[in-house]
């Protein structure tokens, strides 16, 4: 049986020495036409693998013995790559002269590319080729490109590349040569002009270094070592890089050296020289701190480190182990206060005072000692910094806080004129002005201050909410206090701050109110759509209660004597807009809202009967009688729906919510819980999501999973 | 008087000195931080160049006013990269061109790593 199909199997699989066994012996019996070309590519397989193992001479006796074994074998490009890598030129010629004669193009012209590297490295070990070959001729092109772009002459570089043709053995060379000169400091555009030189091209070294020459550094750093030192100096070059950096660089990311950070320390020392003596000290003890940190234990300051340097690396571990001590960090903070303090008395705004500044800002705001025991220490530092550095706003704004935090408005209006002197402009500054004069009930300085915001800010909403808000409230408790002048003026103030329809309409609302509280007897006043404000009679009627409870009058008299006295039956629209009054003001006054609803509480406890209300209506009803926590009435209406439509799911949990949330009326019956159940599984099937929400917080309340008691 | 350290800043996030990130002196004043931070962003806009634009930003935030620098001083603690040293000690010019004998080095057959 012959051995062909091992030999074949084994080639096919790469085992290159096991084929060449093979197609050896098949060659001692059988014509070359059934074993040459195998054996042929068998030899060249395994001179590949020798080469790429770093067995360059044992690679080349395989393709000598390829050469010599298998009839009609000629040379291949790698094998001329070879004879060039070794410096074996004559051969190298002589392989390249025996493969012009029938190779084909593609072939021959990988050949020459390799020469053509070899030409330019080392053109005189060429000079047995032929002067018309493309290697030579196209040659001097390149070199003169090279020559010129060296010299800094792009410009020229480009022209002498123009003259050498697309299918050049250099083509290589100038897909490179393009990048360098026109895709400087653009790595993406080098990366796609460079991706199409192979990485068996001669040139690929050249590309490859072009190529990480526009990586950053964090990229190119660690992979440094994996450069060729040719590779590396143009690396360098090309950077900018003077041959210290380049010396550094190697010694950092040697391949053999540990994590280059690790022994930082090392080389900082080393390079002290170079880096400079302010600078080396600071990052000596950062680098002090963090070993110390990542090995659990307290830094130990250098031997020359002077008392500020101990004072800060004994503050850093604190903050870092004792962060939760505000004793600790106050002391190790005065330490470095002290420290800097013996270099020299600070005098405001020096370089001393803003350092203790910064000290004394921190331990107060980034620290937070005002909230801990030591909050007396803080403030006096906090009220310190303000005195060492009086330009810094934000020291202002903290002292400001602080005292409003402590009610202490007096102090905080003084500390914020001391800062208003030096920025009368700041907003931010105003707005804290309208926010302590506000809360000091300066009403007058507040208007002044909110005056001052709008002319710098004419949009400034907060400014004309917070005073609308405050006059609003200065109504209503002159109201209370039956002080109809005094409600009138703060209305007739707040109106002229008053930008949005709502916020005008409440103010027509408290304007009805103090009306409707200093009139005697029954006199109404003004239309009942005026005393409501324009819109629909019944909502706004209720929204009138409302006021009128938050300004301390009684709703029924004040509906009364505006004319808006609440009806005794309520058809469906009436009803429906009292829900969505009900709606707007359970959100701003639920507990007013309630008091309001009395007035109202005989028509709603007859409305579940109206004819015309359908089933949407009933739903919205429970909406805002859920929302306005009626759930005495919503339970009526939830029921009322169910006989029309049994145990549809949202009127159930309506209906079992009412009677059940307030825990008024004991705990649900088994029956109640399955219906419960029920709902729950078909308001999940016809995906109504909320009820479906509802019923299952409702079953989870009332029925705990027994595992956890959840 | 002019505080740049180096005419060709290469902000990287690995920086944890933001005076080398933007190429300045410790000595520098706002206005000579705020033109380099301005250089900065030409040289890499946000576009082109995210990474390194947030280097710069970084950077820039950390001491561009006067109080910051001090807060840098004395509150971070971060030790420096390898790449601050190397900035340092050894910071890199405007990208040059090789020489000759460079580029044909490493054309040379089989002197590869």
């Amino acid at each position: 049986m012959t051995v062909e199909p091992y030999a074949r199997q084994a080639l096919a699989a790469g085992r290159y020495r096991e084929a060449i066994k093979h197609f050896r012996t098949l060659s001692a019996s059988e014509p070359p036409s059934v074993w040459a070309e195998g054996l042929a590519a068998a030899y060249r397989g395994r001179a590949l693998e020798l080469s790429a193992k770093g067995m360059p001479r044992e690679a080349l006796a395989i393709w000598e013995n390829r050469e010599w074994r298998c009839p009609g074998a000629r040379p291949e490009p790698e094998q001329i790559a070879l004879l060039l890598e070794l410096g074996e030129y004559e051969d190298a010629l002589a392989a390249y002269g025996r493969l012009q004669s029938d190779a084909p193009p593609q072939t021959l012209n990988r050949a020459r590319t390799h020469l053509a590297a070899t030409y330019l490295s080392e053109p005189e070990s060429l000079d047995g080729l032929d002067p018309d070959d493309p290697v030579r001729t196209h040659g001097e092109a390149a070199r003169a490109a090279l020559t010129v772009y060296c010299d800094g002459d792009g410009g020229a570089a480009s022209t002498h590349l123009q003259a050498i043709p697309y299918r050049s053995p250099y083509r290589d060379l100038v897909i490179v040569l393009k990048a360098l000169i026109h895709d400087q400091g653009d790595g993406h555009s080098a990366e796609r002009r460079l991706g199409g030189i192979e990485t068996t091209s001669p040139f690929a070294p050249l590309a490859e270094a072009a190529r990480r020459a526009g990586w950053t550094e964090a990229e190119l750093l660690p992979t440094f070592h994996e450069l060729s030192e040719p590779q590396q100096r143009l690396v360098a070059s090309l950077r900018g890089w003077p041959p210290q950096r380049l010396a550094l660089v190697r010694t950092l990311f040697h391949p053999d050296a540990a994590d280059p950070s690790a022994d930082l320390a090392t080389t900082l020392v080393q390079w002290r020289h170079e880096v400079g003596d302010t600078w080396f000290r600071q990052q000596r003890i950062r680098l002090v701190f963090h070993d110390a940190l990542s090995r659990g234990i307290p830094p130990t300051p250098p031997e020359d480190a002077d008392e500020l340097e101990c004072a800060l690396l004994h503050a850093w571990h604190t903050e870092a182990w004792h962060g939760d001590d505000p004793a600790e960090l106050l002391a190790a903070w005065q330490a470095v206060i002290e420290a800097l303090r013996a270099a020299g008395e600070p005098s405001a705004g020096d370089g001393v005072a803003l350092r203790i500044a910064a000290i004394q800002r921190h331990l107060a705001d980034d620290l937070a000692l005002l909230e801990t025991p030591l909050a007396a220490e803080a403030e006096t530092a906090l009220t310190e910094s303000v005195a060492l550095d009086p330009e810094h706003r934000h020291g202002h704004e903290l002292l400001i806080q602080r005292h409003r935090a402590c009610g202490r408005l007096t102090q905080a209006r003084r500390a914020l004129d001391r800062a208003l002197a030096r920025w009368p402009e700041d907003r931010t500054l105003l707005q804290d002005g309208l926010e302590i004069a506000l809360e000091g009930e300066a009403l007058d300085d507040a208007l002044e201050f909110a005056r001052r915001i709008l002319v710098r800010d004419p949009i400034n909403r907060r400014a004309r909410h917070v005073l609308h808000e405050a006059l609003v409230a200065r109504a209503r408790a002159a109201c209370t206090e039956g002080d109809p002048q005094a409600a009138r003026a703060a209305l007739d103030q707040a109106e002229a701050w008053a930008e949005s329809p709502p916020a005008r309409a409440q103010i027509d609302r408290l304007r009805t109110v103090v009306d409707a509280s200093c009139k005697g007897g029954h006199d109404t006043v003004g239309s009942p759509r005026q005393a409501a404000g324009e819109g629909p009679a019944l909502g706004h009627a209720l929204a009138l209660a409302v006021e009128a409870q938050l300004a301390g009058q009684p709703p029924e008299t004040v509906l009364a004597r505006s004319g808006l006295r609440p009806p005794k039956r309520l058809e469906r629209d009436e009803l429906l807009d009292l829900c969505r009054g009900m709606q707007e003001l359970a959100q701003e006054a639920p507990e007013a809202l309630d008091r309001a609803l009395e007035c109202y509480a005989p028509a709603l406890r007859r409305a579940h009967r109206i004819r015309t209300l359908g089933l949407e209506d009933f739903a919205t009803v429970c909406e805002a009688l859920r929302a306005a926590g009626q759930d005495e009435l919503r339970g009526r209406f939830a029921r009322e729906a169910l006989r029309h439509r049994l145990e549809d799911p949202l009127f159930l949990v309506h209906s079992l919510e009412a009677r059940y949330r307030r825990g008024q009326n004991g705990q649900p019956s088994s029956r109640e819980l399955d219906q419960l159940r029920r709902a729950f599984r078909r308001a999940r099937r016809d995906d109504e999501k909320r009820t479906a929400h509802r019923a299952g917080v409702l079953i989870k309340q009332w029925m705990p999973d027994p595992a956890t008691g959840d | 008087m002019d505080k740049t350290l180096n005419p060709m800043p290469r902000p990287e996030l690995e920086h944890t000195d933001p005076y080398l990130c933007l190429g300045v002196e410790r000595d520098a004043d706002d206005s000579t931080i705020h033109a380099a931070y301005l250089a900065g962003v030409r040289a890499c806009p946000p576009e082109r160049d995210p990474h390194r634009f947030e280097a710069l930003r970084q950077a820039y935030e950390a001491i561009r006013t006067e109080r910051r620098r001090v807060a840098q001083e004395l509150f971070d603690s971060r030790p420096p990269s390898t790449l601050d040293l190397l900035d340092r000690a050894a910071p890199a010019r405007a990208p040059g061109r090789p020489d000759e004998a460079t580029l044909r080095a490493v054309l040379k057959p089989g002197r590869q790593a």
